[in-house]
């Protein structure tokens, strides 16, 4: 693209700060009409609360925006939705009992009069949309019927039929089968040369070399760079991307493989998991790589009794009965969930309370609590993880990322836990943490115990003593430690 | 790297202002019902008698311990609407067990347990059949109140049996308060305790904080939920059978709209209907600021329906004072 095709939107030096992190500090960035700019970053990077500043979710705490040209304040959603903003989620949005058509014209139906829906006009304008955009899909159909590839088409749909300037693409290919891939890519281009400004957000670096014009790439909140993509190989925006630090850190290092501590035969689920056997060593770091839907997170709430399934899981070959968390739990197996405010925390409760909820018999007796104990327990698991608290009755709400982990793992370290599952174990958490959690982990390993690490960063699973790749809800290939590289990883997770 | 961990660690510092605004802000019920009685005792000269007092303490201890009983089940995230059904079967099970010639003490213990029982069904239909509390109380309501009904055969039996009443419904040697009284600070007491000092009560916070975060700390939530209604049940119960004792007489009239009122104290005393918070002193307090306030509207002669009005105020009241109050915390 030429550089002086017209700038659609700026955001200049804008910043962030959530309590205990900053988010974003003095970003620069913009779009143009016609290009696809690629945002890229690891998790945690930015790029979400970037876009959700764009869309009108957060508001910045400094810099301003700029809309062709003109300072606006996009404080709510429907604002950033009035502009010309469309952001196309992950979670895609669509109502699903509603159909195709008034999915598209959610918020705005055609009346024949005030309060009165013209549906023929709604549905004959909703087919020419989505055929202008070259694709034939039922608009009478329920939108939850379709595919995840379609309904994303229809999400698009929408944000063409509101006259949207500027698309945001959060991951999108992520769920994606590959020829599913190459039709969004191609109506992607297609809205290019209708002169839209596309925001490409995606972890996957072959697809950012091939199809966008610029990146912008986002480290730990704050700008790295923003350059043509033309010259830059995947080497480079990896290194811009990642940096040195975490590179260097490996995690586990196992000696002996003879005590087998896990092992899991012909796991499955009735949705997902298909056929799944592993086995797990003392003393390892075992890795888990996969693409989001692969089956990885199911895995783990199977082996932690949070979800039914069928199949064998031995631990110290003894077959274990996982009807619930708490049989897993009594066993010394812990789980370390992925979405930490939903599934990990209570976030009302204070850090003590957090720390010791799966432990409450240690400091009792008849179920009545020594909360001195409590609290001494509490300022031991403190000081040895480095948790930064005002105090132990600290709300939980208030810590960061990288402290909100650090209390999970207190809490399954005060219940002497043997294995711990992480899912995701870096989300969300900015680097400093991040090396305090893989130390974590590798004391946890020397000590005798053993570790899952699930994760999306391609990096955190290289760390591994032994990655296991899944794709589909099948265990595809196991990969040791030295011969695991970004490349053989990704090429079977897709 | 060293510089960045210092800017993103999250200290609070200790503002002493903002230490009294706190102060203020948990213990405002408190306040408010010092308030409330001050500005009584001027709209009333009647307000300040011992009589008085103590009338209003009678008359709120039934609800004060309905209230305890809500306030558990609304920590969880619930709500149990059926308290007020299960107040009418205590009261004509314990007629009706009375009558056929059931010791005393006996028939308290029995009902109480039966309450229990229908409380757990309450809890059960929440926990195993994942049905919305509201829901499953607001059927149980109905059918607690018709199987009342059911119970009560024939004409209204009169209470003779002393012991029951004395328990129940006597003056006490202190001061000529009532046993209501009593036992009401008695449960409080017990309540206090659960909620703060057992491990019961530390997880039905959590189970109320995040159900789901819960159940993944090993938290055995079903039953623990099970055992949150089974004690709204059992608290009903008792209240249903000190009516009973307090009017000597069994009917399923008693207890309507009693769940209101309960729920009213357990919101007023800042417990969130979303789950997770709410203190047992708090709950109790609610009660009777509801109580002094229609007490004080008796004595200055308000009419009962403008009494309506007033009292729905003032829960609204309360309630934007105690989300303002969590939303200055947060």
């Amino acid at each position: 693209m030429s550089s002086n095709s017209s700038v659609l939107l700026e955001m200049r030096g804008i910043g962030k700060t959530f309590p205990g992190v900053r988010a974003l500090h003095q970003i620069d960035f913009n779009i143009r009409a016609g290009e696809i700019h690629a945002l890229c970053g690891e998790n945690g990077a930015g790029k979400s609360t970037m876009m959700k500043i764009l869309s009108g979710i957060y508001t910045p705490d400094e810099g301003e925006i700029l809309f062709e040209g003109t300072a606006v304040q996009i404080n709510r959603p429907d604002i950033a939705q009035r502009l010309g903003i469309a952001i196309i989620h992950q979670e895609l949005s669509l109502v699903p009992e509603l159909t195709v058509a008034e999915n598209i014209f959610l918020g705005d139906y055609p009346q024949r009069l005030p309060g009165i829906v013209h549906w023929k006009k709604m549905k004959r304008e909703a087919q020419n949309v989505l055929n202008e955009m070259g694709f034939d899909i039922n608009v009478d159909q329920p939108a939850g019927t379709l595919g995840i590839a379609k309904q994303q088409v229809v999400e698009i749909a929408k944000a063409l039929h509101r006259k949207a300037k500027v698309v945001i693409l959060d991951e999108p290919t992520a769920p994606l089968a590959n020829q599913d891939v190459e039709r969004l890519i191609e109506l992607v281009n297609k809205l290019r040369s209708e002169n839209l400004g596309i925001v490409y957000i995606s972890h996957r670096l072959p697809e950012v070399s091939r199809i966008s014009d610029r990146v912008t790439v986002l480290k730990d909140g704050q700008l790295v760079t923003t350059r043509d993509i033309k010259g830059l190989t995947r080497d480079d925006l990896v290194k811009l991307m990642v940096g040195r630090e975490v590179l260097k850190m490996r995690l586990g290092t196992v000696t002996d493989y003879k005590k087998k501590v896990l092992s899991v035969r012909e796991l499955c689920t009735s949705k997902l998991l298909d056929n799944i056997n592993f086995d797990l060593y003392e003393g390892e770091v075992l890795g888990l790589a996969g693409l989001v839907g692969s089956g990885r997170t199911e895995l783990a709430r199977a082996i932690f009794g949070a979800d039914s399934f069928t199949g064998k899981v031995e631990l110290h070959g003894k077959p274990l009965k996982l009807k619930n968390p708490r049989d897993a739990i009594q066993r010394g197996i812990a789980l370390l969930p992925e979405d930490r405010k939903q599934q990990g925390l209570v976030l009302g409760m204070s850090a003590l309370e957090n720390m010791t909820i799966a432990g409450l018999d240690k400091f009792s007796t008849m179920g009545v609590m020594k909360k001195r104990q409590e609290r001494e327990d509490g300022n031991l698991l403190v000081q040895k993880l480095q948790v930064k608290v005002s105090g132990l009755s600290q709300e939980t709400r208030t810590l960061s990322g990288g402290n909100q982990q650090k209390l999970i793992i207190a809490r399954w370290l005060y219940n002497k836990a043997k294995i711990l599952i992480f899912d995701e174990p870096t989300r969300g958490i900015d680097v400093g943490a991040k090396s305090e959690i893989y130390q974590l982990i590798n004391q946890f390993v020397k000590e005798g115990g053993s570790v899952i690490v699930i994760s999306s960063e391609l990096p955190e699973v290289l760390m591994c003593d032994r990655i296991l790749i899944m794709a589909r809800g099948k265990m595809v290939l196991e990969i040791p430690h030295a011969e695991a590289s970004e490349e053989n990883v990704i090429q079977h997770m897709l | 790297m060293a510089q960045k961990q210092t800017t993103l660690t999250a200290v609070q510092g200790a503002n002493p202002n903002y230490e009294i605004l706190k102060l203020l802000l948990k213990n405002y019920l408190f306040i408010f019902l010092c308030l409330l009685i001050v500005v009584c005792s001027f709209l009333s000269d009647k307000f300040l008698t011992f009589n008085n007092l103590t009338n209003v303490l009678l008359q709120n201890s039934v609800i004060s311990i309905l209230a305890l009983g809500q306030l558990m089940v609304v920590i969880t995230g619930g709500i149990d609407l059926s308290v007020g059904s299960i107040v009418a079967v205590a009261s004509v099970l314990s007629a009706s067990f009375l009558g056929m010639g059931l010791d005393p003490i006996l028939t308290i213990i029995l009902v109480m347990l039966l309450m229990a029982v229908a409380g757990a069904g309450n809890g059960a239909a929440v926990a195993y059949g994942k049905i919305t509390p509201f829901v499953v109380t607001l059927a149980t309501l109905t059918i607690y109140r018709g199987l009342a009904y059911i119970f009560q055969v024939g004409s209204l039996v009169t209470i003779e049996d002393k012991t029951f009443l004395s328990i129940l419904a006597g003056k006490t040697v202190i001061g000529g308060i009532y046993t209501p009284v009593i036992i009401m600070f008695i449960a409080l007491l017990i309540f206090i305790f659960i909620l703060r000092q057992t491990t019961f009560g530390r997880r039905l916070y959590a189970v109320g904080g995040n159900l789901e975060a819960a159940r993944l700390a090993g938290a055995p939530i079903n039953r623990d939920i099970i055992i949150a209604y089974a004690v709204s049940g059992a608290m009903a119960g008792l209240g249903g059978l000190m009516t009973t004792a307090r009017l000597s007489t069994g009917s399923a009239l008693y207890g309507q709209g009693y769940e209101l009122d309960a729920i009213a104290a357990v919101v007023v005393g800042g417990a969130s209907l979303m789950g997770g918070r709410g203190f047992a002193l708090n709950a109790v307090l609610g009660a009777f600021l509801i109580g002094i306030i229609r007490n004080i509207l008796n004595l200055m002669g308000v009419a009962s329906y403008p009494q309506m009005v007033i009292q729905g105020l003032i829960i609204l009241i309360a309630v934007l004072l105690t989300t303002m109050g969590a939303r200055k915390k947060a």
